[in-house]
């Protein structure tokens, strides 16, 4: 009433006022001023390379026509390929069924699955492939050597971690952590009456699984899917280590191969990467078309308890299959890093004389570089993921509830980073970050805003994937009460997206810390980060303290990660009082 | 015309020191740190306060050593060191000048051919310091306007698993026996710097056709020849070929059973330059410590950690030295095309 | 509060027309209920309404405001306008209390006053005791109550209610329903009530809008409706319904096979066109025609199912029609029996097929 009449003065001009508020106004405008500065700016820099000419710098389209052409540049764009895909249908195949596992049954030790499935997302993926290296090359490997104990001498060799096989399995389990944490994410807050029907067991349980509950997270199951191959196509430390020697190219490995020339062919990386960005622009169109305009609310304003499926005899044949993970990625190739890290020299092998902590203490306190590093890569990951979260999750918001016209080339501008590797993307960054408007080189800024953008993406598809688990109906009803769009957003949007916010805080905040190539042209020696020192040890060949690092580096992550998943229990968006959640026979 | 008024002020500054010592006061290491703060150059640094390093040559270890020394002998100057992979820091180098910023004082990698390429587009500073004249003499004036010195003396060997292997492979021809079939590991011509370096002198050497033998060896092939070393250490192989002379040291000095066996065909030897560029924030930091890396400090910590020195008057680790083996290096205008020949036929008839 | 004026309205989704031009007067203080098919465009005037789509073209006013216009759209939260959905939209993440108080908060009203209102809020729903529990501990009825007393609190100009009882079970359907017609009753809102179910509408509003694809079909008082239906959709849709389709004949009749029947014409088709015989169920008589002028057919019973408070038997009229009645349980039919059928001419009404 009072509303409507202080309008009224309008009434007799007639139209009536559609004017934008004030704060979503600044708010987009921030928003498109943040992508363009963070992800236009270097992306355009890249594309300004890709059509100039290496030795001359001339203009040209040369670039793409040796891409086209060169049979030798078509051979790793098809195995990069192979590998992202199986990478992909590794990482949903595990992380999605292990997802549902913990986030919808009564598996014992849920919460140390989780725990350990971050771990194994903490891991580099080059210290993975050290540790696997360790455990199934076809000589040393101690699951070979362990095998040959067992069958005699002649076995041979059943594990060859030099393959494409070997490759993408080590890929794969490295990423399932990506599918894991968003599909867990999903159905954490999904409504238990669809699932009511499964309450028997075997057959019935998994039927509701693959038929009803799956597909309704279906948006989380492809985001994920989407970003594993992203991830299978953009990694380099796995092809490094386990491609090379068997000499299969992938496009990773080829574009450190231009940059190793002389004079480096960074322009023409540049123009090798426009491939890698067809093929995922071509997966988010599929995404597109399948999701569609159907309905995937998962929170809606009805409300009901959340409820556990008993898996009754299958608890245990199911927790060795979810200790099957943390088995393959977490215990054996940390087991084999960790004993390596306690060896004064690993050549020697192990005995009592050659076990030694010194490599934690040199880690520690022996390198003075090391601190700076450790304080530097805490805070910009920490930061980083913040200011990433925060963007991806508003152009998330913007796309979802269509805020604006165009909104959604706000939604491809933001997914465009992470398809491209992050050596071609450091010089776009370099170049978009040194100069006017936003000149940062030299300060801790730079990296924050390379980090941020880098991992735009997965904020952006996890913090859509929530969003099309929210009714609208619930943000309308906060609108129809009298609230603005952005009180609307701060008191309902963003409360109900909570938990899986942060789990998306955690899925930037990681991929940050253990990001090398994005940082490589970006650190300066005041803001060095713990990976390049890693990687610095490992070029020396120092694997005692690569390993040693590593071990730092994933507990200093565990604590953090331990320390905030209450926070991340406190968020849920399905609450009870305290009071009543005992109580019995709480209707639904 | 600055060069020359500099290079008479630290003639002034040398003579000041020697009349100082002449003037009977006793004592080397006081005369050392009197003749250091009288050094009208580092004056001058202290004057700048700071210096950045990008170096690629020597391990994060070696560098910060040599960085500790420099900052100890010379207080008062900020040191900022990079290290990252040559081919890197060159890169960055490049970004920078082609963006405008200036911020590299001292750059150290290991191919000759950044400095030719640097100093055809003007970005490299003339400097030609004085200690430099107890380099070996091979070594010395590499190039007639000092704009480039000599940075790091890498060798590129072979090396062995002394407890798997009765008689090492004592030669580059001898790996092609077939006793090492399937049992050499070594780099990638495509990834190191070094393993490229080889595959150019062997082709010089024994042509395409050693490459073919080479091949049908099974090398495993890893990407920089430091995994060599690791594939050793760990079991995977027993001998490796192209790889790194004074890592493989320094991993037996730290307990590990590995050694290098000089090839009686040459051991590869590759330069690692080093340079000023002209926009250089502190160039007089800069040249203090190119100066600074001929000293006898540098030398004996580049012994400690297995280096070849920069001094004939320092011997190398173990009492050996460049007199007592049998070495060969690259040359000619056209290493570039040679290098990328090298890598295709690499790939054509290795992997 | 105030009335609604809503002047051609059209909208349309792309190539998909969803309103083809309505027009409603909805006086201060009436319940109106919009009720059609689903599809029928009442969801999508509500949400014009509520100010979440914008038209295509026409004008929605509130007293002398023009609150939506193809030129701009004034935005929901200044309409005081209150919306109830159809799955309650209960916020998971916040307590009844801290749902129903929302609204007051945004207002910033003083301390006492949104507490001394939330109370009288919980206490008209009954929800006193239930002031800290989370939705998931409530029931669906509790929910729904929430939501009305979360839209209520707030004192709106206008309610609007969107199938509000579609998840309730019947039984539960049956009371909110006279509640919320003593909700409104009691605070006199202008309210505009989406429903599919007649019953719905007949019993809680003073005004029903009958919708079909994007048009209003009839816009009248329940008694209008049910008793004068517009056209055969309307008495179809309202209430149960026997419709022969036929010819007109003029001057109130209608061919319907070879047989001219008598009813009141209400249809306004010229006589020739398609039109049809509407009458109920519960007006159809069997073999005796209490004395009322009726138009009388032979039958022959197809089946007859005991509902206890009448009979519904299906009575076959020849040339594959068949009809309706609902007659008194104690007269006992057995399939084949052959029967009359009377239609008293008063209950019967000519009407054209539909808008």
């Amino acid at each position: 009433m009072g509303v409507i009449s202080t309008s009224s003065r309008d009434a007799e001009s007639r139209p009536v006022m559609a004017r934008v508020p004030l704060v979503k106004a600044a708010v987009l405008g921030a928003v498109i001023l943040l992508l363009a500065l963070l992800v236009v700016q270097p992306f355009g820099w890249v594309l300004f390379n890709s059509l100039h000419d290496d030795a001359t710098g001339a203009w040209t389209l040369n670039n793409y026509a040796r891409v086209v052409r060169s049979a030798e540049l078509i051979e790793p764009l098809v195995n990069s390929l192979i590998l992202a895909a199986a990478t992909a249908l590794i990482a949903v195949g595990i992380g999605v069924p292990l997802a549902w596992l913990v986030s919808r049954t009564d598996l014992p030790f849920r919460r140390t699955i989780r725990v350990l499935t971050l771990t194994a997302f903490v891991t580099p993926s080059f210290i993975g492939a050290t540790g696997w290296i360790l455990l199934a090359a076809p000589n040393s490997g101690w699951l070979n050597t362990a095998w040959r104990w067992l069958a005699g001498e002649g076995a041979g060799a059943p594990l060859n971690i030099y393959s494409m096989a070997g490759a993408i399995f080590v890929c794969g389990i490295y990423t399932v952590p990506y599918s894991f944490t968003m599909v867990s994410s999903a159905l954490d807050e999904m409504a238990v009456e669809l699932e009511d029907a499964a309450t028997t067991l075997g057959c019935g349980v998994l039927r509701t699984m693959v038929s009803i509950t799956i597909p309704l997270a279906a948006p989380a199951v492809i985001a994920s899917f989407i970003l594993s191959f992203i991830q299978g196509l953009t990694l380099f430390g796995v092809p490094a280590f386990l491609l090379t020697p068997t000499g299969i190219p992938v496009v990773t490995t080829k574009l450190a191969e231009f940059y190793q020339l002389f004079p480096p062919e960074i322009y023409l990386a540049a123009a090798y990467c426009m491939p890698l960005l067809l093929v995922t622009g071509a997966l988010f169109w599929m995404r597109r078309r399948y999701l569609g305009r159907k309905q995937y609310v998962t929170i809606s304003g009805k409300t009901r308890a959340g409820r556990q499926i008993r898996l009754g005899g299958w608890r245990w044949p199911a927790l060795f299959l979810a200790l099957l993970m943390p088995l393959l990625s977490v215990f054996l190739p940390y087991a084999a890093l960790l004993l390596v890290s306690l060896t004064r020299a690993w050549g020697q092998g192990l005995s009592w004389e050659n076990l030694s902590l010194y490599w934690y203490w040199w880690a520690i306190f022996g390198n003075s570089e090391t601190h700076t590093a450790i304080v530097n890569s805490l805070v910009y990951s920490t930061l980083g993921a913040t200011l990433c979260v925060a963007l991806g999750t508003l152009v998330a918001y913007i796309v979802e509830r269509r805020l604006m016209v165009g909104a959604s080339l706000l939604g491809a501008v933001a997914t465009v980073p992470i398809v491209i590797p992050g050596i071609v993307l450091s010089v776009g960054f370099f170049a978009a970050y040194t100069r006017a408007p936003l000149n940062l080189y030299g300060t801790p800024l730079l990296l924050i805003a390379a980090f941020a953008a880098t991992f735009l993406p997965i904020a952006y598809s996890h913090g859509g994937s929530i969003l099309k688990g929210i009714g609208p109906e619930l943000e309308r009803a906060a609108r129809s009460l009298g609230a603005g769009e952005a009180r609307t957003f701060l008191s309902i949007t963003l409360p109900l997206m909570g938990g899986g916010l942060v789990s998306g805080w955690f899925l930037v905040f990681i991929p940050i810390i253990r990001e090398l190539s994005v940082a490589v042209f970006l650190i300066t020696p005041k803001t060095n980060v713990m990976t390049t020192l890693i990687y610095n040890a490992k070029d020396g060949g120092n694997y005692e303290a690569v390993c040693a690092m590593s071990v730092l580096l994933l507990l200093i992550t565990l604590f953090l990660v331990a320390v905030a998943r209450p926070l991340a229990g406190l968020t849920g968006a399905r609450r009870t009082s305290r009071k009543t959640a005992t109580a019995a026979g709480v209707p639904s | 015309m600055t060069d020359i008024s500099r290079r008479g002020l630290l003639k002034t500054g040398g003579l000041a020191g020697a009349a100082l010592l002449s003037g009977g006061i006793a004592g080397t290491g006081f005369a050392r740190l009197a003749a250091a703060q009288d050094d009208p150059l580092y004056a001058a640094a202290r004057k700048e306060g700071a210096l950045t390093l990008y170096w690629g040559s020597y391990e994060q270890q070696t560098m910060e050593a040599i960085r500790d020394a420099f900052k100890a002998k010379y207080p008062g100057i900020e040191v900022q060191l990079l290290r990252q992979a040559s081919q890197t820091v060159y890169t960055r180098l490049r970004l920078e000048l082609q963006n405008g910023v200036a911020e590299c004082d001292s750059l150290g990698t290991t191919n000759l051919l950044h400095y030719t390429e640097l100093k055809k587009i003007g970005a490299l500073a003339a400097y030609d310091p004085p200690d430099a004249a107890m380099l070996p003499a091979a070594f010395k004036g590499l190039d007639k306007d000092t704009m480039y010195h000599v940075g790091a003396i890498s060798l590129t060997s072979i090396n062995y698993a002394p407890g798997k292997v009765g008689a090492p492979p004592t030669s580059w021809m001898a790996l092609l026996e077939d006793q090492w079939k399937g049992k050499i590991t070594t780099g990638s011509p495509a990834f190191s710097g070094d393993v490229a370096s080889w595959v150019v002198a062997i082709r010089r050497k024994y042509g395409d056709d050693y490459l073919r033998r080479f091949g049908q060896q099974k090398p495993k092939v890893g990407q920089s020849n430091v995994d060599t070393v690791t594939d050793i250490l760990a079991g995977e192989r027993v001998v490796g070929s192209g790889a790194p002379f004074s890592y493989t040291l320094t991993q037996k000095a730290a307990g590990n059973p590995i050694d290098v066996s000089v090839p009686t065909d040459d051991a590869i030897l590759n330069l690692g330059l080093t340079g000023i560029p002209v926009k250089a924030p502190h160039p007089n930091a800069a040249r203090l410590f190119t100066n600074f890396l001929y000293s006898k400090e540098v030398s004996d910590i580049l012994s400690k950690n297995y280096w070849p020195t920069l001094r004939t008057d320092v011997a190398w680790a173990e009492g050996r030295s460049l007199d007592q083996l049998k070495w060969y290096r690259n040359s000619g205008d056209d290493l570039a095309a040679e290098v990328a020949e090298g890598i295709a036929k690499w790939k054509e008839l290795v992997r | 509060m105030s009335g609604i004026r809503i002047t051609n309205l059209r909208k349309s989704f792309g190539s998909y027309t969803a309103l083809r031009g309505i027009d409603l007067q909805v006086p201060n203080g009436t319940l109106l209920a919009l009720l059609g098919p689903s599809g029928c465009g009442k969801s999508t005037t509500l949400q014009l309404l509520a100010g979440f789509e914008s038209p295509t073209e026409g004008e929605i006013w509130a007293d002398d405001v023009l609150l939506s216009s193809p030129r701009g759209v004034l935005p929901p939260e200044r309409r005081g306008i209150s919306l109830v959905f159809q799955n309650y939209a209960v916020w998971p993440h916040k307590t009844v209390a801290e749902n129903v108080a929302f609204g007051l908060s945004i207002r910033r009203l003083p301390k006492a006053e949104i507490a001394e209102r939330l109370t009288r809020a919980l206490r008209t729903v009954r929800l006193e005791s239930l002031r800290d529990r989370y939705p998931s501990e409530l029931s669906g009825g509790q929910q729904q109550r929430v939501a009305l007393a979360r839209a209520l609190v707030v004192e709106p100009s206008i309610l609007l209610l969107d199938e509000p009882l579609s998840n309730l079970d019947a039984h539960l359907r049956e009371e909110m329903r006279f509640e919320i017609r003593q909700v409104h009753d009691l605070l006199g809102i202008t309210t505009v009530y989406v429903t599919h179910d007649q019953s719905e509408a007949l019993v809680t509003a003073d005004r029903i809008a009958v919708m079909k694809a994007g048009a209003v079909q009839q816009f009248g008082t329940p008694e209008d409706v049910f008793e004068r239906p517009a056209n055969a959709f309307v008495a179809r849709f309202i209430g149960s319904n026997n419709e022969l389709s036929g010819t007109g004949e003029g001057e109130g009749s209608i061919r319907i096979g070879d047989r001219v029947l008598t009813a009141p014409d209400r249809s306004g088709v010229a006589r020739g066109g398609s039109v049809s015989l509407c009458v109920r169920p519960s007006k159809v008589r069997l073999d005796d025609d209490g004395g009322l002028s009726c138009n009388s057919l032979p039958g022959t019973i197809v089946r007859s199912a005991y509902l206890g408070e009448h009979r519904d038997v299906l009575v076959d009229i020849g040339e594959g029609r068949t009809i309706r009645a609902f007659v008194p349980p104690e007269r006992r039919y057995g399939p084949g029996a052959v029967t009359t059928v009377h239609l008293p001419i008063d209950a019967c009404q000519i009407l054209a097929p539909s808008a």
